[in-house]
């Protein structure tokens, strides 16, 4: 029973389909897991048991017809909690939103639920996806799952955490500046950042709307490849969703041999740890042996790429939380008398401090006097340094770094300044030029701690980072 | 204090509500007058999550009044965020553009006293409205239905100097959007609303002085006044030495007077920033033109053709092509009318006055005024009865000429009958006689008055002065024995 | 360079957050090392071209009426309703 809920998404489609077990047993045993495990892990702010269980049956109802809807029809998930699903509490771990029922469902919740898949519950995240270690959370602690002593990494949390710890089958993160890469290479499972508008954000809860986008977490390349396949598509209410080219990524396939770059000044940073370099050392030496030719490039202007990453990140977080004053939803200072006060007041108790810090930097970088010394500027380097990174893919494939400089650090602790930056680093690229990236598990370091890489492709180049994902899937 | 001293400089912030199903970044109703917060969504009021999608007919409208305004449309513009938190405003920002709008460098010509002037117009951009507020009881309540409704902002250059022109321009300007489709122009449904810009400097002077602005101003007739008050009241500070604050203030009807809105510490910083949540948004110039070709005859060329081919009064023209519906139920009638220019003025100084409902519908068939029109023209009727006619076709429907011909309401022109009855009104009324032969000529007009009403109203006006004054002085007033 | 205590109140008040002393100075420090945020970008000052694909007329949204959410369920989500309205306090400068 408990070997059920490590299979993959192909696996439990066969055995679905082949009567070897039925949805609801599936889902019982990924709700006993969550009732095992949660007291440490905690991945979990909201449970969706009894709905999950009807779902199930009728998934079960059409399997047993023999007219699944497709290859999730009947497979339990679980979203961070920052995806609105009608009449199921979104938090976004906040205290701000602590009560707040959605009257609508995200539109890859829509997708999700016509594919028949069932939603176990919501994860815990950094508040309003602010962090990277969960440990901004308002409403709940997440622990790593391999390691309860170490942070499970952040803003998705939950989501990778849940993964690795079987508590579902897959989980829908968001990254906007690797909040879906770093935790998956913290819990050592599969995190895509696909391409900036491939998926539709209606009804993710804002951060950086520019930013933004749907990730996913899973186990293994193609299951990643069939969650993407049902929710990438243009979606009329999220006017930034553009078609993708190749949506069942047949032409990746290429026939002359893939050529990666590897940024030697990340591997060789003192931030980065040695086993993280030794690691991706012999990733770069696996995929030579595969016949993958290997080149070196320098990142552009990494200075630059963090300070508009900083900049342009905490203006539009700034302005896609000012719509928090309790009036129409949220928490609210209801017993205020006076406006200023109702909205000052209720906005302080309902944000937590990263968030306020956040809210502050924005807000200022956007002022008249200043938005031309950060704002303007920050939107123009992105764009030269989005040219430069299309530049670099026009002559290789893909790009590879350590998704982090370390492995999962302990609760409590966290990454050095120096640390923060090249961790950072690593990830930012790919949001600010709007790349897919993808975390793949490869590794693990002396405490027995999973280690990854990334690969970063060019624009719906997700096929190719698949793909190359699973010669280390093979290797592993 | 010479007002003469001084000169105004005055700029027109317009905001017309575009005449679209829905609103302009979601599905929802944009009907007028429903039960508060029913025609709501998330994204109308800006929950979590939820992201705006443009209207194509927004767009489309938009740049049919710049087109109409004789601006350039912009193939490439943007949409920005202006934020600021007001609980009318749901997301505490309003979509809108900045930098790149839609529409450039326009003009609309108005015609006033002194002659023609052509208004600038700088911009017209498109925005959201914000919901509507009610004071109640040491309370706010709010009301999101017209939160999201698509707006065009036009504004205006400061080329306006006087009351009287900034509403002449509206007028204009309303004519112009209402004939085009852009707005219903419904001023008391806030269809269409006027933020006044005024400042008043010394003739000479080449600095502007400090600018009041007035907010929300809904009828023509309140911009003048508003205006006109604030010039004077601006005059009246700088002749005595005072400095004028930069305030925001609204007009207040009953008392005819501006009154302070607010106070603004330092002037407003919206922080603006481009929408991540929208691309720029892209017209080809076919479409630009296609958009182009949908424009109808505006009012002014329309004005024109309708006093070269008809005719009329250019006064009379002005007026019927201030409202479409009535240009439009003119030209019908005037189509198949020999007499055109006596169809405007019945149309305008009788019927009009009727037919109140907003846009115009006429009761009387634009044939049925045509052959009233034919009536008159050819003498059958007097302009008495004509009207008499009018009135009664406003109530009901019916056969002109065989109304005419049996209620034998024909104008009599027979001079043998009418020289009967003027010589028996000149028997009846012996005062008003001897007052004429006297010198008061006015008296006439009591003797017509009484000929018309012994004739039922019927008899030939012109060939009642006539006889009148022929008979008169022919009259010997008989002497008191 | 840090910013002053002021300047963080006036912030503040921007963002409509209300702030204790301890954080307002808190945030006066950490507002101050974004000069080197500045710094960083000044190498870019320039235009660049928008990246972003333009939307045409025919790629945007017909103009349909189609239902939203209904009243009471909007008023649901608000701790603030007034019969079929929400409510605040006065709003500022209104009479």
């Amino acid at each position: 029973m408990s070997e059920m809920i490590k299979r993959s998404l192909a696996e439990h489609r066969r055995a679905l389909d082949g009567g070897e077990y039925t949805s609801v047993e599936l889902t019982r045993a990924y709700l006993d897991e969550i009732d095992r495990r949660e007291g440490v892990v905690g991945a979990y702010l909201t449970l969706n048991a009894e709905a999950a269980l009807k779902s199930a049956t009728e998934a079960d109802a059409r399997i047993s017809k023999g007219v699944a809807r497709g290859a999730l029809d009947g497979i339990p998930y679980a979203l961070k909690d920052n995806f609105c699903t009608k009449g199921l509490r979104t938090t976004c771990a906040s205290k701000m939103l602590e009560h707040f029922i959605p009257p609508y469902d995200a539109s890859v919740v829509t997708r999700l639920n016509d594919a028949g898949a069932i939603l176990l519950g919501k994860l815990n995240m950094d508040e309003f996806a602010m962090g990277s270690a969960t440990e901004t959370s308002a409403l709940g602690v997440t622990r790593n799952p391999i390691d309860p002593d170490r942070v499970p990494g952040g803003s998705s949390g939950g989501s990778a955490a849940a993964v690795a710890a079987y508590e579902a089958a897959f989980s829908l993160g968001s990254d906007t500046g690797g909040s879906v890469r770093q935790p998956a290479a913290f819990c050592g499972v599969l995190g895509m950042k696909p391409t900036y508008g491939a998926i539709s954000r209606y009804g993710m809860i804002a951060m950086a709307s520019s930013l933004d986008c749907v990730g996913l977490v899973t186990h293994t390349a193609d299951d990643c490849g069939a969650v993407l396949s049902c929710l990438m598509g243009v979606d009329e209410r999220d006017t930034t969703t553009v078609a993708h080219p190749d949506p069942s990524f047949k032409s990746m396939k290429k026939d002359a041999p893939l050529r990666i770059a590897v940024v030697r000044e990340l591997l060789e940073d003192e931030a980065v740890s040695l086993e993280v370099r030794n690691s991706t050392e012999e990733a770069i030496g696996l995929l030579r042996e595969c016949g993958f030719e290997i080149g070196e490039v320098s990142l552009p202007s990494p200075d630059a790429a963090l300070a508009a990453y900083c900049v342009i990140s905490a203006a539009e977080a700034a302005s896609n939380l000012a719509r928090y004053d309790g009036i129409r939803f949220g928490h609210c200072a209801a017993t205020e008398k006076e406006l200023l006060s109702l909205y000052a007041k209720g906005r302080s108790e309902g944000f937590g401090s990263e968030v306020k810090r956040r809210i502050l930097f924005g807000t200022y970088m956007m002022t008249e006097d200043k938005r031309v010394l950060y704002y303007d500027r920050a939107l123009e380097a992105r764009a030269r340094i989005r040219e430069r990174m299309l530049q670099i893919l026009k002559q290789y494939d893909m790009i590879l770094t350590p998704t982090t400089p370390t492995s999962a650090f302990r609760t409590g602790g966290s990454l050095t300044p120096m640390q923060r930056r090249r961790a950072d680093l690593c990830a930012i690229y790919a949001s600010l030029s709007g790349l897919p990236a993808l975390s793949v598990p490869f590794g693990h370091d002396k405490d027995g701690l999973p280690l990854a890489i990334q690969l970063i492709g060019a624009h719906f180049c997700e096929g190719l980072l698949l793909q190359t994902a699973k010669l280390f899937e093979e290797v592993r | 204090m010479k007002m003469n001293d001084f000169e105004a400089v005055i700029g027109l912030e317009v905001h017309a509500e575009l005449k679209t199903a829905s609103k302009i970044f979601c599905s929802c109703s944009t009907a007028f007058g429903a039960s508060p917060n029913t025609q709501c969504c998330p994204i109308c009021m800006g929950l979590p999550g939820a992201l705006p999608c443009l209207n194509r007919r927004a767009v489309e409208l938009a740049a049919m009044a710049g087109l109409a305004l004789d601006c350039t449309v912009s193939p490439l513009c943007r949409t920005d965020r202006k934020q600021y938190f007001y609980p009318d405003l749901p997301k505490a920002y309003q979509i809108s553009q900045a930098e790149l709008p839609l529409c450039r460098n326009g003009f609309l010509t108005i015609k006033t006293l002194a002659g023609e002037r052509r208004i600038g117009i700088s911009r017209i951009h498109i925005e959201e409205d914000a919901g509507k507020l009610i004071h109640s009881e040491g309370s706010t309540l709010i009301d999101y239905n017209r939160s999201g409704i698509p707006l065009i902002e036009i504004v205006s250059e400061p080329d306006l100097h006087t009351g009287r022109e900034a509403a002449d321009y509206l007028r204009a300007l309303r004519a112009v959007l209402v004939s085009c489709g852009v707005t219903d122009g419904k001023m008391q449904e806030g269809s269409l609303r006027c933020d006044v810009n005024v400042s008043v400097r010394r003739v000479g002077e080449k600095k502007l002085g400090v600018r009041t602005e007035i907010k929300n101003i809904n009828s023509f007739v309140f911009v003048e006044k508003a205006i006109e008050y604030e010039i004077q009241r601006h005059a009246a500070l700088l002749a005595d030495g005072k400095e004028v604050p930069f305030e925001t203030r609204r007009y207040d009807e009953a008392s005819g007077k501006t009154v302070l809105m607010r106070v603004k510490e330092r002037a407003e910083d919206y922080r603006f920033m481009k929408e991540p949540d929208l691309p720029p948004i892209y017209l080809r110039e076919e479409e630009i033109e296609a958009l182009r070709a949908m424009l109808p005859e505006l009012p002014d060329a329309r004005a024109e053709r309708l006093v070269r081919e008809y005719a009329i009064a250019e006064d009379d023209a002005r007026i019927l092509c201030s409202d479409r519906a009535l240009a439009d139920y003119f030209e019908a009638v005037a189509d198949n009318c020999r007499y055109p220019r006596l169809a405007a003025n019945l149309l305008l100084t009788d019927l009009l006055r009727r037919c109140q409902t907003d846009p115009f519908h006429s009761p009387v068939s634009a044939q049925r005024l045509s052959s009233l029109a034919a009536l008159l023209g050819e003498g059958t009727v007097n302009s008495t009865t004509a009207k008499k006619l009018l009135q009664r076709l406003c109530e009901g429907d019916f056969d002109l000429s065989a109304t005419v011909e049996c209620e034998s309401l024909g104008q009599i022109r027979d001079e043998a009958i009418l020289k009967k009855t003027v010589l028996e009104t000149l028997e009846e009324l012996p005062r008003a006689v001897s007052d004429y032969k006297n010198g008061k000529t006015a008296a006439i007009k009591s003797l017509q008055g009484r000929v018309m009403a012994r004739t039922q109203g019927r008899a030939d006006p012109v060939m009642t002065e006539r006889l009148l004054k022929t008979l008169l002085a022919e009259y010997e007033v008989e002497q008191h024995v | 360079m840090e910013l002053s205590i002021d300047e963080v109140k006036l912030l503040a008040q921007r963002s409509r957050l209300a702030l204790s002393e301890k954080e307002l100075k808190k945030y006066a420090r950490d507002l101050g090392a974004l000069e080197e945020l500045s710094a960083a970008l000044l190498p870019f000052f320039g235009p660049a071209n928008d990246t972003e694909e333009p939307f045409g007329l025919s790629d945007m949204r017909e103009d349909r009426v189609e239902a939203g959410i209904c009243r009471e369920e909007l008023l649901k989500l608000s701790e603030l309703r007034r019969e079929e309205f929400f409510s605040v306090p006065c709003t500022l400068g209104e009479v």
